[in-house]
């Protein structure tokens, strides 16, 4: 089957090419990726800098180790989520936290001077209530909120039941919105 | 009426996300919840509100160039890899030979102790007659070490505990599947209180040990979590059970170190609920030790046997990579020698079930 000029190639048409050395089919996994795991890694640390550093390790570690990745038996997007969760982990086991920079961080590439405001506000309200959540709870907040996966597909990366993801998910939300209550 | 309330969420949140419902067509499809719904559906809007976070456009522009420019050729994939990517597949033959392997060094081993019954209690699981034998011989090394040795003869334990979880269900044992949890929750409170204990003295040594065992623990409630995936309906209150155990115990060590202040005993793990006996003879037969787990990941090492320790390069671990032992050199620990009829100061100490 030829397919059209302008199709978008699957993950897994990217991922052989990757495989076979492709760099440029890399990159194209790179940017279908880049928000979601930017995102994942910038809730787990707080800060836009250092999510930027990890976020281009994530796919480093990815690069090296994809000779060694087997797309019949794994998920891509639960395997990039993986790397990046232990990315953050061997981050905080690196270094001490400190004081969080969210303002600063949060600064650039939003519309209008208010909406800007107003987004930096609750993404940093968030960003605070998320980190004092539980790690597994945390995980359901970004995966199900803030990037958009279904229970099935949050099931499917956290690498645990779906009918488990919902009982987190109850969880997760009332935690949250105890944190947020605190907060006001 | 907790469950329910999981389930309502659910779908609500479901039908939302597809566009089939508003929040006030389900808030009114439940009445009697309302009010709790509405604060869980407001609480995910308002999370979802963090979607709009993005790169900067700066980075976005940048760093695929920069990305792609720092990538070193695939190297070929060498012997040993292949040997290993060939065990995590499960091939018989390899699987044959590394069995057999281990099996002459530990015949080897055991002849050098001259010790039949502890040999023989070294593949012993939990409800055999020699259990109780290997869990003497355990206690004897923990006897024998000090505090720090402890916590790394617990990391070693931990990982045997959760091999016989593994066999068990293998062999279709569930009827003694709750007292390998017991004993797997023990092993884990036992690793945080010798934790705590290092702590008091050498808060730095501590500090290593404290991420050796979260990073057992972490690898644990991956491997129980995949296998929750495949055992039987009768075991899974078993399984999830020791990972709550494990998740418990992740998040102990943690706060133990949590304020750069590491000290004071630390929580206890709940005691497991008395759970019905698992019904033996579980149905469709035994699942594959090896459960079928993500491979290829950073890091990736081989499964369940033997717990030979790698590098975990960039902390990137595989589902099912060895547990570190804390041990130089990545060796396997060998029991030492212990003779068979221990004294009483060599009994089990306090903790088993």
């Amino acid at each position: 089957m030829i397919l059209p000029e302008n199709a978008i190639p699957s993950d897994q048409v990217l991922l052989e090419r990757t495989i076979q050395g492709d760099t440029e089919a890399f990159g194209d996994l790179y940017e279908r990726y880049l928000d979601e795991i930017h995102r994942y890694v910038f809730y787990r640390v707080s800060d836009r800098f250092e999510a930027e550093d990890l976020t281009e390790t994530v796919f480093l570690k990815a690069w090296e180790a994809l000779p060694r990745f087997e797309s019949s038996r794994v998920n891509l997007r639960a395997w990039l989520y993986r790397i990046a969760h232990n990315t953050v982990v061997d981050y905080y086991r690196t270094r001490k936290p400190t004081a969080d920079s969210l303002a600063d961080n949060l600064r650039d590439s939003r519309p209008s001077p208010e909406r800007q405001a107003q987004s930096r506000d609750e993404q940093q309200q968030l960003a605070a209530a998320i980190r004092e959540l539980e790690s597994g709870l945390q995980h359901v907040i970004i995966y199900r909120f803030i990037n958009g996966l279904s229970h099935a597909e949050t099931a499917q990366v956290m690498g645990i039941r779906e009918g488990y993801v919902r009982v987190l998910q109850h969880r997760a939300l009332n935690q949250l919105r105890k944190r947020l209550e605190g907060e006001k | 009426m907790k469950d329910n309330m999981t389930d309502i969420l659910a779908s609500c949140l479901e039908a939302i996300e597809r566009g089939e419902r508003s929040i006030e067509e389900c808030l009114a499809l439940h009445p009697e919840q309302r009010e709790a719904l509405k604060n869980l559906l407001s609480t995910a809007m308002f999370a979802r509100a963090g979607a709009g976070y993005a790169p900067r456009t700066g980075f976005r522009q940048a760093s695929r160039a920069r990305l792609l420019k720092r990538l070193k050729p695939h190297k070929p994939v060498t012997f040993w890899q292949t040997l290993r990517h060939t065990r995590q597949n499960n091939h018989p033959i390899f699987v044959r030979r590394f069995a057999m392997t281990w099996l002459v060094i530990l015949a080897l081993v055991a002849s050098l102790a001259g010790g039949g019954t502890v040999y023989a209690s070294g593949e012993a699981l939990p409800g055999d007659a020699l259990y109780s034998v290997k869990l003497a011989v355990e206690d004897a090394r923990l006897f024998l070490s000090d505090d720090a040795g402890d916590v790394n003869l617990h990391i070693e334990f931990l990982q045997t505990r959760r091999d016989e979880i593994q066999t068990l269900i293998a062999a279709g044992r569930g009827d003694d599947l709750p007292l390998a949890m017991e004993t797997f929750s023990a092993g884990i409170n036992e690793a945080a209180q010798a934790l705590a204990a290092v702590a008091q003295d050498d808060p730095a040594r501590a500090a290593a040990l404290a991420i050796l065992l979260e990073q057992a623990l972490s690898v644990h409630t991956q491997v129980l979590t995949v296998l929750l995936d495949i055992v039987p309906e009768e075991a899974k209150t078993v399984i999830e059970q020791a990972i709550i155990a494990s998740s418990k115990g992740q998040e102990i060590v943690h706060g133990l170190f949590e304020d750069g202040i590491p000290g004071g005993p630390p929580g206890e793990i709940p005691a497991p609920p008395i759970t019905p006996p698992v019904p033996t003879g579980l149905p469709g037969g035994a699942p594959p030790i090896t459960p079928p787990v993500p491979t290829g990941l950073p890091g990736g090492a081989p499964p369940i046997t033997p717990p030979v320790p790698t590098g975990l390069p960039g902390g990137a671990p595989s589902i099912t990579p060895p547990v570190p032992t804390g041990l130089p050199g990545g060796t396997p620990s060998i029991t030492p020698p212990v003779p068979t009829g221990l004294p009483p100061a060599l009994t089990p100490r306090g903790g088993r079930p």
